[in-house]
């Protein structure tokens, strides 16, 4: 390094130092960046400029567009287009927020900076981080980024859920479809039966002679008893569900002759629709505020990191206590992050937190139930205050309004984070 | 504090009221308006609650909680509301 690069960094250290605190002080506007735009980010993001007019709120997202995984099973079954779950970020640009289009690469939480692809450096006062979630993709033999053009996880919503769609629609009639699903914790933790229903209408009303496995580690899953009662209802014989104590855990799979191994035995599928673990999304590992699960302690007062001060953590990626990894969860931590940040950088206490979530399935047409809950905030993490699934056996007139109801709630939480 | 036995309901109140503070009805009601939203969001079938008439959604509200209103989702999300954040939901609701 020149004598002079060397000189220029002290110098430029020395200041920051001295200017980072005053900035706000002097009354600058606050900078806060938030890096991804999905259901957490983007909530954050607007919320912020909302609780804070003045502050600069900047929105860092990869995408042009953001694809909703909400609603992509519907896709899958061919029940709602592309067209249904894409969105733009003009309307919260209209609304004062800086939305660019890049990858944030790397942070520096001591110069509070957030370094983008593009090469731009911004600098912020408080950073979010709702990233999402990143494939482990060597966890599994056999599965890699690869093998998911073959077989796909469609796990994020984009042209891995047309893959999967178009392999449907190909495949013949009497042929099997496999559904491995992951271990907890895992994005949607209802997704993956919600997923199998889907596919069920399709088949049903398209190659009825077909059938599909459920391979899963786990012993119970979310909605579980709603799931049994609804495929039993709609779909009798066609769904069948290989858990951890019948030996569902999956141990290799193999793309080429499209086996999927698990512990009772092995299974050849025509398409075959592998769900990897996760971890919250490598920026966060940069950053370094993920744990050694690869997920993101949190103060659950404020969403901020326990490990590095100035960066709070929402959505899938953060460890939200009793909280499932889910976007209308991602979207109530991300308002109350917001809140968190446009008290404290005022100077102020950060407000009492309430979180909600409620995650709709629609294993058909007319056919819905929900899981739902509210939660506080407590020294040990987040905790349920109340909630509850959708009754077994109710009318089915409550199953068509809670299907109605998933519609709502689309529109609603599109409207809370991008509207 | 030895031989002191303090009852168990009284300690879990204790632990609760402790540990997990009241949030505002603001800070509460921005959870409802994700489905209750405003007429922008272009919801069809969810009853809109702004300007919703406070006795009314006390009634309403009570009677989710006490599984004596019939409910699809309401029933479950009513139980974690203490009377007064019901009526503080309630005023917050009322005047939008
Ligand atoms: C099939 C399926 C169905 C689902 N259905 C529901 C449902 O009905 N209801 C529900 O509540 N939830 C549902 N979910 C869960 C929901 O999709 C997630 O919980 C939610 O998206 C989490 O929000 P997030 O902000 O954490 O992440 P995301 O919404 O994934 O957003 C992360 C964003 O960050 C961007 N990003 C990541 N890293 C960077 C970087 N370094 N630089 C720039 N940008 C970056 C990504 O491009 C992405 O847009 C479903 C999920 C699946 C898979």
């Amino acid at each position: 390094m020149s004598a002079t690069r060397r000189h220029f960094v002290a110098g430029g250290l020395a200041a920051t130092a001295a200017l980072s605190l005053p900035r706000i002080a002097r009354g600058a506007a606050p900078r806060v960046v938030v890096v991804g735009g999905g259901f957490g980010g983007a909530t954050a993001a607007k919320y912020v400029k909302k609780f804070l007019p003045d502050a600069e709120v900047t929105l860092i997202e990869r995408d042009k567009q953001f694809i909703t995984c909400p609603f992509s099973n519907y896709v899958i079954g061919g029940i709602e287009k592309m067209q249904t779950i894409t969105h733009g970020y003009d309307k919260i640009a209209k609304r004062g927020v800086k939305v660019v289009h890049d990858e944030a690469v790397a942070v520096d939480p001591n110069a509070k900076t957030v370094t983008l692809k593009g090469g731009a450096t911004l600098a912020y006062d408080r950073l979010v981080l709702s990233p999402g979630i990143d494939f482990i993709w060597d966890a599994v033999p056999g599965y890699s980024e690869a093998a998911a053009e073959v077989m796909p996880h469609a796990w994020k919503a984009g042209p891995q859920t047309l893959l999967l769609r178009k392999q449907l629609e190909a495949m013949p009639d009497g042929g099997t479809v496999i559904i491995v699903a992951p271990a907890n914790p895992f994005r949607c933790p209802p997704g993956p039966y919600e997923r199998a229903g889907m596919i069920a209408w399709y088949l049903k009303n398209n190659k009825p002679k077909s059938k599909i496995l459920i391979f899963d580690p786990k012993e119970n899953f979310s909605k579980q008893a709603l799931f049994f009662e609804a495929y039993e209802n709609l779909y009798p014989g066609m769904i069948q569900w290989i858990g951890g104590k019948q030996g569902g855990k999956v141990t290799r799979v193999d793309p080429k002759a499209m086996t999927v191994e698990a512990e009772f035995g092995e299974e050849k599928g025509d398409v075959i629709n592998f769900i990897p673990p996760q971890r919250a999304g490598k920026i966060a590992q940069i950053a370094g505020v993920t744990d050694e699960k690869g997920w993101c302690p949190i103060d659950p007062k404020t969403m901020e990191s326990t490990k590095v001060k100035g960066i709070h953590v929402v959505g899938d990626a953060c460890i939200a206590g009793a909280m499932p990894k889910s976007g209308t969860a991602a979207n109530s931590q991300a308002r109350n992050a917001a809140a968190a940040i446009a008290a404290m950088l005022q100077g102020k206490e950060p407000p009492e937190p309430s979180f909600a979530n409620t995650c709709y399935s629609i294993v058909a047409p007319g056919y819905g139930f929900s899981v739902t809950a509210m939660y506080g905030a407590t020294p040990e993490g987040i905790k349920e205050i109340a909630g509850g699934v959708s009754k077994l056996k109710a009318p089915a007139k409550d199953r068509d309004l809670e299907a109605a109801y998933a519609y709502d709630w689309y529109r609603g939480i599109i409207y809370d984070a991008l509207g | 504090m030895k031989g002191i036995t303090i009852p168990v309901a009284l300690a879990v109140t204790l632990m609760a009221g402790s540990a997990m503070a009241a949030p505002t009805a603001e800070a509460i009601a921005r959870n409802c308006v994700v489905c209750h939203g405003p007429k922008e969001a272009g919801q069809l079938e969810i009853p809109k609650i702004a300007n919703y008439p406070a006795r009314k959604m006390v009634e309403m509200l009570t009677g989710f909680r006490a599984g004596q209103k019939e409910a699809t989702i309401m029933d479950r999300i009513a139980k974690s509301l203490t009377d007064e954040q019901i009526q503080a939901l309630a005023a917050h609701f009322a005047s939008q």
